[in-house]
């Protein structure tokens, strides 16, 4: 006979929160080891301390950094150049992306123009930048964009001009408008392309942000690292560093979950 | 006397220079329900693209300007929900009888606790139901399938193919099905075509009476029939 366990509502909660536990726990301990062997290295002088601080000073440099209230200043100015650049970058990216991927005639004039500029390094262009619109936001909020536009516009390319045939041929028999049709058929179908462009251009527009920083500014976890680096406090440094690739995680993640909640129907299978 | 509300005369089809169908001949009455069986890759589904002009050709294809189609891979937006789908072809008329006519079509296809899922949330079997009420919602003149069983089991092929019935016995929509599988070709048809060599090349008219039940499928007349069919299809 086969007994079968029966699992009541309060059970099924602890056996959710068990679940949800045991897997920070997994993403934790490889993040433990590593500090603990960080600090052992620091703290047994096997590298010179002044150039590798151990976490314990890297932590008391973020809370001195804290304390003072600019963390939270150069965070958010961070963000909004980053946020801004993203933006801007996107939505050209997309809305060009969708002309040439589906009007022949765009793909014509614009693709070779597009694609003259494509391999060029972001951070190449800073430099001529500065010269044209100096060193505020407005330069590091173009470079951003700049950088951003180039991933979002060849997934959105590739992703509208390779819609399937079958979607574009229901479409076409169910409604009459093309404008109707792009918007809701095109558009939805090159969405995962786009997100996935999207998605790459966050790890760029995040290293925008730092180029464009430390080459001329008064905030910003940029130039924080900039500051650090001139006053030779490695701690600091670190501590920028973190917070700059914790910022990278919390906007991956943030996208990453909203794209979720706006479009349940798209299946992934990598966060 | 009927009219023919299909007419195709002459029609090729070419892919480069490949020749899929060489002049095609072809005539269907109103509320008629053809079925064109061949084996895979004759030219069946070119045969229906071209009808739907999904397709360049040579030759002429007169047509109502009104159809649905329903693929055999499945088609249906998976960024719509079951409601969306089915409400997506019809325009033009106001919100309250557009959701009166999405409501009919759920009831029709029994998914009415099904409306708010995503394609994606939804067996081979019941995607397919959503498809023919997409292309049945804005009222066809003529329904074209290509193919819409060919990936479910067995079992839910047949069952989905009784309900097809029941649905055409209601609506008496003009269809033309394409399969492969000739018992499904000799339960659904009034006529079936054999493509075969880029042309049709024989016509069968199915003797048995409306409405059917699979109880046919046992009858001499209808093994015997089959045999016919795949001899010419051979």
């Amino acid at each position: 006979m086969v007994n079968k366990i029966q699992y009541s509502g309060k059970n099924k909660i602890a056996i959710l929160y068990a679940i949800h536990i045991k897997k920070y726990i997994t993403y934790a301990i490889p993040i433990i080891i590593f500090l603990l062997i960080w600090e052992i290295i620091a703290d047994f002088k096997l590298i010179n301390p002044l150039l590798f601080p151990p976490p314990t000073s890297v932590f008391n440099a973020l809370k001195e950094w804290a304390s003072t209230g600019e963390l939270w200043r150069d965070v958010k100015a961070s963000y909004w150049r980053m946020l801004f650049g993203f933006i801007i970058g996107g939505c050209f990216g997309i809305v060009f992306g969708m002309l040439t991927g589906r009007i022949k005639i765009f793909n014509q004039c614009l693709s070779p123009i597009i694609q003259l500029f494509r391999p060029l390094p972001p951070v190449a262009i800073i430099p001529l930048v500065i010269v044209w619109l100096g060193i505020g936001n407005i330069a590091k909020i173009f470079s951003i964009s700049f950088a951003v536009f180039f991933p979002v516009w060849l997934n959105t390319h590739l992703g509208s001009s390779s819609v399937p045939s079958i979607y574009i041929w229901s479409a076409k028999l169910l409604r009459k408008s093309k404008i109707k049709n792009l918007f809701r058929v095109v558009l939805p179908a090159a969405l995962p392309f786009i997100i996935a462009g999207l998605r790459t251009s966050i790890a760029i527009a995040f290293i925008m942000v730092y180029v464009s920083e430390i080459a001329g500014a008064s905030q910003g976890i940029g130039y924080q690292i900039s500051i650090s680096h001139l006053a030779y406090r490695i701690d600091k440094m670190m501590a920028a560093l973190f917070v700059l690739a914790l910022a990278g995680v919390v906007a991956d993640m943030v996208f990453t979950k909203t794209m979720k909640i706006i479009f349940p129907w798209i299946k992934t299978n990598h966060e | 006397m009927n009219s023919s509300i299909i007419k195709v005369e002459d029609v090729s089809v070419y892919y480069d220079n490949f020749c899929a169908l060489e002049d095609i001949e072809f005539k269907c009455q109103k509320g008629e329900f053809v079925v064109i069986v061949g084996k895979s890759g004759v030219g069946k589904s070119s045969f229906l693209n071209a009808l739907a002009y999904f397709i360049e050709y040579h030759g002429k294809i007169i047509r109502p300007q009104h159809i649905g189609y329903v693929f055999q891979n499945y088609s249906l937006f998976p960024w719509m929900t079951v409601s969306q789908n089915i409400g997506y072809g019809l325009e033009n008329i106001n919100k309250k009888n557009k959701q009166e006519r999405i409501n009919d079509m759920l009831h029709k296809i029994d998914m009415v606790e099904y409306k708010n899922r995503y394609p994606s949330q939804l067996s081979g079997g019941q995607i397919q139901r959503v498809a023919l009420a997409r292309a049945l919602a804005p009222d066809p003149d003529l329904l074209l399938m290509d193919e819409p069983y060919a990936s479910l089991d067995y079992h839910t092929r047949d069952k989905m193919q009784e309900w097809l019935l029941s649905v055409w016995q209601n609506s008496r929509k003009t269809i033309i099905f394409v399969t492969h599988y000739i018992d499904e070709a000799i339960f659904l048809a009034d006529r079936i075509l054999v493509l075969k060599n880029k042309a049709f090349i024989h016509e069968e008219i199915v003797p048995f009476n409306r409405p059917r039940n699979n109880e046919i499928r046992y009858l001499k007349e209808f093994i015997t029939l089959k045999h016919t069919i795949l001899n010419f299809m051979e």
